[in-house]
């Protein structure tokens, strides 16, 4: 999974300022120690703030509930790693994270941005018995496991990521 | 800084007159460029004018006008011919631009001693530049302006060596030679436009800075510089993200990013913006955008 968004050949010279063109056509540059903080900072961001961008609609919706008041103040990082979660906002969560991973010009670094959907969509099987992906097992676990590599995912993360990846190994599809 | 408007009047008129040795020459070449400027800015018919503006006026501050020209016209155009008040302010900023791209190529291209080039410089552009008014003879059909204003710097510097030599053989032993006769190519020297393009750079980011601060977006040119210039143009470390979203209070990711293509739209938009006062053709400003990247990335 290449780390684009933190390789140094990709650190601007004066020259790219000319082209700036260019510049605007990849993400912004993020070293492997900004990772960690772009996640940790994602994580205590309100839910509200970014999902409202991505399907008003489906927020509104979210909003007219009887939990919306819980729902909404929610953090991401509450979303991932409390035992209560609701399936409607990871769902809303993953689709935030997808959008983001093929967006060059995104809110999140793509690495980020795959962190969350992998922890959307193994929190909703462990929590809520709900699968929000077409993904079958072998190909989720392809993917967790090489997220599980990068060194600057925080310990809660982690651990949702590695249970997640225990279940499917017991779960084989 | 009135005394300094009459001195340089003065200094004008005596020149007229051809009274005394001509411009005076300072030590540095800031106070060199300051002085050229200032020339430009106060020439008059009349002496003793004394309500010039002082030459950092209208660059470094940066009028409405300046960032946000109300008409496509070249520069160049309006530094040949109108207004007189057009005129010198359009020449100003054109000096100000080309001058030190100028001094670069003497420099170092045509090997002359830096206080030579800038006393070369200095008659030139007081001889040819607002004399003769060289720039209103330029022709944007016939090639760039800047190999227009090379070709000509370099003939008055082969001609003012000819002369020199002349001066010379009538009066063998009588002082040292200027400097050595400068290559017959015209073109621009790899030097003159390397700083050409970092002329261009620097303005674009000095109407950023002013279009950020006037419209209290301080955050846009935080993040631009200290994500993006400072780790391109100084090899820095881009500023950590931490430091980044504790310094000017991003919510989110998503904000710090969006703030971070925001400020590159908007130093696109300011590089194109100068790049315009020279040519109007949008398909010609991309090929001139292209060709000082080139320029740029061969410095390295």
């Amino acid at each position: 999974m290449p780390e684009h968004s933190t390789d140094p050949d990709n650190a601007p010279s004066w020259a790219d300022l000319i082209d700036i063109d260019s510049m605007d056509k990849g993400p912004p540059v993020w070293s492997g120690n900004d990772l960690g903080a772009v996640l940790r900072h994602q994580l205590s961001a309100p839910i509200q703030f970014d999902l409202s961008n991505l399907d008003a609609q489906a927020v509104a919706n979210l909003q007219q509930s009887p939990q919306a008041g819980r729902l909404l103040v929610s953090t991401f990082g509450q979303l991932l790693h409390e035992a209560d979660p609701n399936p409607e906002l990871l769902d809303l969560t993953r689709r935030f994270a997808k959008s983001a991973m093929n967006d060059q010009n995104g809110p999140l670094p793509r690495e980020v941005a795959l962190v969350l959907y992998y922890a959307c969509i193994l929190v909703a099987l462990i929590h809520c018995g709900r699968r929000i992906t077409r993904l079958d097992n072998d190909a989720l676990a392809r993917g967790v496991r090489s997220v599980l590599e990068w060194q600057w995912l925080d310990l809660r993360t982690r651990e949702v990521l590695q249970r997640g990846l225990d279940d499917l190994a017991a779960k084989p599809g | 800084m009135p005394h300094t408007n009459h001195y340089w009047t003065n200094a004008v008129e005596n020149k007229r007159r051809g009274i005394g040795k001509g411009w005076p020459v300072p030590r540095s070449f800031r106070s060199w460029t300051f002085t050229i400027l200032t020339i430009v800015l106060c020439s008059r018919p009349k002496a003793d004018s004394m309500d010039a503006a002082p030459p950092d006026e209208g660059f470094a501050a940066g009028s409405s006008d300046e960032l946000f020209p109300a008409t496509r016209w070249s520069l160049v155009e309006r530094a040949g011919c109108g207004d007189e008040q057009s005129v010198r302010q359009a020449l100003g900023t054109l000096l100000q631009r080309y001058l030190p791209a100028l001094r670069i190529h003497l420099v170092a291209r045509r090997r002359i001693q830096p206080d030579d080039a800038d006393e070369l410089l200095q008659d030139f552009i007081a001889a040819k530049v607002l004399e003769r008014n060289l720039v209103a003879l330029a022709d944007q059909s016939r090639g760039k302006f800047r190999t227009f204003l090379l070709t000509a710097l370099n003939r008055y510097v082969i001609d003012k060596k000819r002369r020199q030599a002349a001066l010379k053989r009538q009066r063998p032993g009588d002082g040292q030679e200027m400097f050595d006769m400068p290559a017959a190519d015209p073109s621009p020297s790899r030097a003159f436009d390397v700083e050409w393009a970092r002329q261009i750079l620097a303005e674009a980011m000095r109407r950023m800075s002013v279009e950020c601060e006037r419209s209290g977006r301080n955050d846009l040119w935080g993040v631009f510089q200290e994500r993006i210039v400072l780790p391109a143009t100084e090899g820095a470390e881009p500023i950590a993200y931490e430091a980044l979203i504790s310094r000017y209070g991003f919510e989110s990711p998503a904000q710090a990013s969006n703030s971070m293509i925001t400020a590159k739209r908007m130093f696109a938009r300011h590089l194109r913006g100068v790049v315009a006062e020279y040519l109007d053709d949008p398909a010609e400003i991309d090929e001139e955008l292209r060709e000082l990247r080139r320029i740029a990335s061969a410095s390295h």
